[in-house]
């Protein structure tokens, strides 16, 4: 009886880790590695100014596209504005090379590298071309051997080109490319010079683990992973009046992001996003660029802005505590506001 | 006159926000059944937080501690005959044969046939615990109402979320400025 038990068990470790086990070996091709590493590099010290191309397909396939003006001058930053788009807004931004982010298309800090390698097979396929110029194509693959993701490197400049995010029946989910690139000193001037910058930093008040621990303690539901291997990589607090904590997951490919704040929902905050049910649960949800979702649970609010396939944000939402009414609801609640008065350091 | 419900919990937590904890607070003084049932929820609290620091007494300890230790065998039962009627076991007949198993069972047997007291003891136990922590949990776990409602800055998120993720925010929280493209 109870070696059936230990075998019953044991064969549910097995299916419940198979994908990490099978992410883990999953082998990647050191020289793929090394291009995609050698992006943000290139992304550093080349002069370059050109039009970035971003499309995201939402839930309902619908899709919006932004053109992006890109100047870098090296030893300075990046400058980005959005030329035109079909999403409501069009922002700018600039990035400092110091800075210990790249943003556009060469996103890919060693961090991300690294849950990019853990959880997918980084291969070369190929040759290609983006906007005229000769690329070398790397794949991120799943362990079924389909690509999740495809990315151009330029063959001349280290620059990376194209990245495509595609979902399991290999449909885009998000694209982002050069239409034109000019890698050369930029004509304008204006990045160096009198064009006024708008200059964003996410939140400066990073968490650390002690912070975590310290939020997880009095209650907050902070998790260190979410569905379909997605790890906690960054964590920041905006302070103020009532804190929102970001949470952000990635496995490399998908970003997802959540943000909580304690309290109830504002119905009005909700009236232009659709009603729907996840996992048995009621939540809102809003097909814009960004997959986003929104619902109120044991006196936190949730609020998921994600680019991932559509069944990733699912199973995130699901996997993330959902409010719960009656009896046990109140008995859930009761047992949390127990634990936290028997808490001396709360 | 309207009693606080559940704004009391919420009240004792340090939940309510400073109009509603006034409010709250000049009710309590002028009404006794709402200051009676604060008092026995902030007792609790008290109790619960309490509950880390507390250590057994020494009594307390060596009743247990005895409680461990081996003791006589239990007289053995007497078994009914058919047709025998139920009465005082004193008066039952010894008629349960004479014991001729194996002398070093004895105690094992003695100490099974004394298991099952604990067993309900702990059972016992067990439940009211079970029914304490639940009916606590129950009492302290009202809505709580008094939480500030919060409309999230999805535009601001947005941004947020771009510049972790390494991507261009195509939300600006502040107006676009205008560039030129021209030095």
């Amino acid at each position: 009886m109870a070696g059936g038990i230990a075998a019953a068990l044991l064969m549910l470790w097995f299916v419940t880790t198979g994908d990490t086990a099978s992410g883990a070996r999953l082998q990647s091709d050191p020289e793929a590695l090394r291009l995609l590493r050698g992006a943000e590099g290139a992304a550093r010290t080349t002069p370059y100014e050109g039009t970035q191309f971003i499309t995201a397909w939402s839930r309902s396939g619908m899709a919006t596209t932004s053109l992006v003006k890109v100047t870098h001058v090296p030893g300075d930053g990046t400058h980005m504005r959005v030329q035109s788009t079909t999403a409501d807004q069009g922002g700018q931004m600039f990035e400092a090379d110091d800075s210990d982010r790249t943003g556009g298309l060469t996103g890919y800090t060693s961090k991300m590298l690294d849950l990019l390698a853990r959880n997918y097979a980084v291969v070369r396929a190929g040759q290609g071309e983006v906007s005229g110029r000769a690329t070398s194509v790397i794949e991120a693959r799943r362990a079924d051997g389909s690509a999740a993701g495809r990315f151009h490197i330029d063959r001349q400049t280290g620059l990376m080109l194209r990245r495509e995010l595609l979902d399991q029946q290999g449909r885009e989910v998000n694209l982002t490319f050069f239409t034109e690139i000019r890698p050369t000193a930029p004509k304008t001037q204006y990045v160096l010079t009198s064009a006024p910058r708008t200059v964003e930093a996410p939140w400066a008040h990073q968490l650390a683990g002690a912070d975590l621990g310290s939020l997880r303690y009095r209650g907050w539901p902070v998790r260190d992973t979410l569905p379909d291997r997605l790890s906690l990589y960054d964590a920041r607090q905006l302070d103020g009046q009532g804190p929102v904590v970001h949470l952000s997951y990635s496995d490399g490919l998908s970003v997802v992001s959540v943000f909580l704040q304690r309290g109830t929902l504002d119905a009005g905050s909700v009236a232009d996003w659709h009603k729907a049910t996840r996992g048995g649960r009621t939540v809102y949800l809003s097909d814009t660029m960004q997959q986003r979702a929104m619902w109120a649970s044991r006196g936190y609010v949730f609020t998921v802005l994600a680019d991932a396939p559509p069944p990733v944000v699912d199973s995130v939402v699901a996997a993330l505590p959902h409010g719960e009414t009656g009896f046990w609801g109140r008995l859930h609640r009761g047992l949390d506001r127990l634990t936290s008065w028997a808490n001396p350091f709360d | 006159m309207s009693h606080l419900g559940e704004r009391l919990t919420a009240l004792v937590d340090g939940e309510l926000g400073h109009d509603e904890r006034d409010r709250a607070l000049a009710h309590l003084a002028a009404c006794d059944l709402c200051r009676a049932e604060a008092d026995e929820l902030r007792a609790l609290k008290r109790r619960l937080r309490a509950m880390g620091d507390a250590a057994p007494g020494e009594r307390l300890l060596a009743r247990l501690q005895a409680m461990g230790e081996p003791g006589d065998p239990l007289p053995p039962a007497a078994r009914r005959l058919p047709g025998e009627s139920r009465g005082p076991s004193a008066e039952r007949p010894a008629t349960r044969p004479r014991d001729t198993r194996p002398a070093g069972r004895t105690r094992r047997a003695a100490a099974r046939r004394r298991l099952p007291r604990g067993r309900y003891l702990v059972a016992g136990a067990a439940t009211l615990a079970v029914l304490g922590i639940g009916s606590a949990a129950f009492a302290a776990g009202s809505d709580p109402r008094s939480l500030p409602r919060v409309a999230p800055s999805v535009e601001q998120f947005a941004v947020e979320h771009a510049l972790t993720s390494g991507d261009v925010p195509l939300t600006d929280p502040k107006p676009a400025e205008k560039t030129s493209d021209s030095p």
